[in-house]
């Protein structure tokens, strides 16, 4: 299924922030952030409630959105991150890396898609990843941010997230 | 595996979800603005019923003002004004009461201070014990407004500022039209005087990377301020992607979070100020409450329990301390327009 590729930033540099599209954005913005959390996260259930969080965040804090400090889906990232954050960090302190490794051998069902099964597989080995490549990727292949969003978000150089993300995928591969 | 291999796992999200995502957000718009008029309804009738408690509790220690007791009496009773006071349990005094104004409103200023009442000698037409009386309990005096601002940065100096360890300002540290500054790890600065109830004010700038932070109610009890004063934290958050969220700008560092949406980065003037009033603390970022917390309740002592001050009880615990500035932490900091104010 192809997603929408639309760039929101683009279309509404014109348009002041009360007078935002929301219906539109939710429309473009829902299947990134569903990824992105997906990508970070590994499971679609939890990915869902992180990007209900994400949304309704967003949605409460509406109005104190400022155009001219950033676009839309560079705000709504940065929520994004830091309900990831938040999750991740309490996570940890739950789950083990190994109890991670042990549900992702032990716990897919043969009806599983293929994909999800892959996710889960490409979960456990980005978690030996550092914090910052697994953002990366999450950004990269699942929200299908291009490399100057990325390094908007990110504070780093363009060429520098390109450099991160190609030794992360090698990483990836070697070990896949 | 490559990059179209990784761009297959993603999938779309359920339609069911997305659909009921939908309807919750648009259920959310739907009811706030009703939840917005019963919440500013709720608070308006909070508000007038604890002025009520708190005139009443006024009343019944201090005695009613004649004026007010004339007004009841009259709703209430035929009897003539003067029998109704001397008779009434709220002994305003012997002498004989009248309508005629207070002082200062015959004399067109400012209403008299609090406590001003019993205190004032016996005048003409005015209503005051007797010497035979004893005269009505009173309370201290209230508390005023807020005391006048002190200004921590002058043109080419910081009058009111020092090093933790050396008297005057520190190596590494230059206030140069009224921008104090510093580039790299410094010594760190704290106020001349201590405070204890006060609105501290400043503008703050800081360096890519950078890292700083304000502290109240700091005391030298251990080597380092931030082990006493809790800190409002200063920081590049764009350098700092992944940190706990308690500990980005606007967080009490280490102990509670801003709220999730707050990203500061560097290189741009943000506003800040801390409110202390007893053990309540508020911060605000540019205009907007990010924090608001108290020094000694069970979550706090929880949460300082749980964090990386734990083993320095005395973290939070000074009810008067110092306010201080962090440098020996990296990156440049600019501070402008640091003023204070202290609380009554």
């Amino acid at each position: 299924m192809s997603l929408p590729q639309a760039t929101p930033d683009r279309r509404m540099a014109w348009v002041s922030a009360k007078e935002l599209d929301w219906d539109g954005l939710y429309s473009d913005q829902l299947p990134r952030i569903y990824n992105y959390f997906r990508f970070r996260v590994g499971t679609d259930s939890d990915a869902e409630d992180l990007t209900a969080r994400t949304f309704e965040s967003a949605w409460r804090a509406r109005e104190r959105y400022r155009q001219d400090l950033a676009g839309f889906s560079t705000w709504l990232f940065t929520i994004a991150h830091n309900v990831a954050v938040d999750f991740l960090r309490s996570r940890r302190s739950q789950v083990s890396l190994d109890a991670l490794e042990e549900l992702a051998a032990d716990g897919t069902p043969e009806e599983d898609a293929a994909r999800d099964s892959d996710l889960r597989r490409l979960s456990v080995l980005a978690a030996r990843l550092s914090e910052r490549e697994q953002e990366l990727i999450a950004l990269k292949y699942g929200a299908e941010l291009d490399n100057r969003r990325i390094s908007t978000l990110m504070r780093l150089s363009e060429s520098n997230v390109g450099t991160i993300l190609h030794r992360a995928v090698q990483t990836l591969r070697s070990q896949w | 595996m490559n990059d179209d291999f990784l761009h297959h796992l993603r999938k779309a999200p359920r339609p069911a979800f997305a659909a009921r995502l939908r309807a919750q957000l648009q259920q959310q718009s739907r009811i706030q603005p009703h939840r917005r008029a019963a919440s500013r309804v709720r608070t308006f009738i909070v508000l007038l019923s604890l002025g009520g408690a708190a005139f009443a509790v006024t009343m019944a220690i201090r005695g009613v003002p004649a004026p007010i007791l004339q007004l009841v009496h009259h709703a209430v009773s035929p009897v003539a004004p003067e029998r109704a006071i001397a008779s009434s349990p709220f002994r305003i005094g012997s002498q004989q009461a009248s309508l005629a104004p207070a002082p200062s409103e015959q004399e067109g200023t400012s209403a008299a201070p609090l406590g001003v009442l019993a205190s004032t000698p016996a005048q003409s037409g005015s209503i005051a014990p007797s010497a035979a009386e004893p005269a009505l309990p009173t309370l201290p005096p209230e508390p005023g407004p807020p005391g006048p601002w002190q200004y921590f940065l002058r043109r080419d100096s910081a009058p009111l500022l020092r090093g933790w360890t050396h008297p005057g300002l520190p190596v590494g540290w230059q206030v140069q039209h009224g921008v104090l500054s510093k580039n790299g790890m410094v010594e760190n600065l704290e106020s001349t005087r201590k405070y204890r109830d006060f609105e501290l004010q400043l503008e703050w700038n800081i360096g890519r990377g950078g890292d700083s932070g304000i502290f109240y109610r700091a005391t030298h009890e251990y080597a380092q301020i931030y082990w006493t004063g809790p800190e409002y934290q200063l920081l590049d958050d764009y350098a700092n992607v992944g940190i706990p969220r308690t500990e980005v700008a606007g967080s009490v560092f280490g102990v509670y979070a801003p709220p999730p949406e707050l990203e500061t980065p560097c290189c741009s003037w943000n506003s800040t100020r801390i409110i202390v009033r007893g053990n309540n603390v508020e911060y605000w970022l540019n205009g907007r409450q990010i924090v608001g917390y108290m020094l000694g309740s069970v979550e706090w002592v929880i949460r300082v329990r749980d964090s990386k001050f734990a083993p320095y009880p005395d973290y939070g615990r000074a009810p008067v301390g110092l306010i201080g500035l962090q440098g020996n932490n990296k990156g440049s900091l600019e501070i402008r327009n640091m003023r204070i104010r202290e609380l009554p």
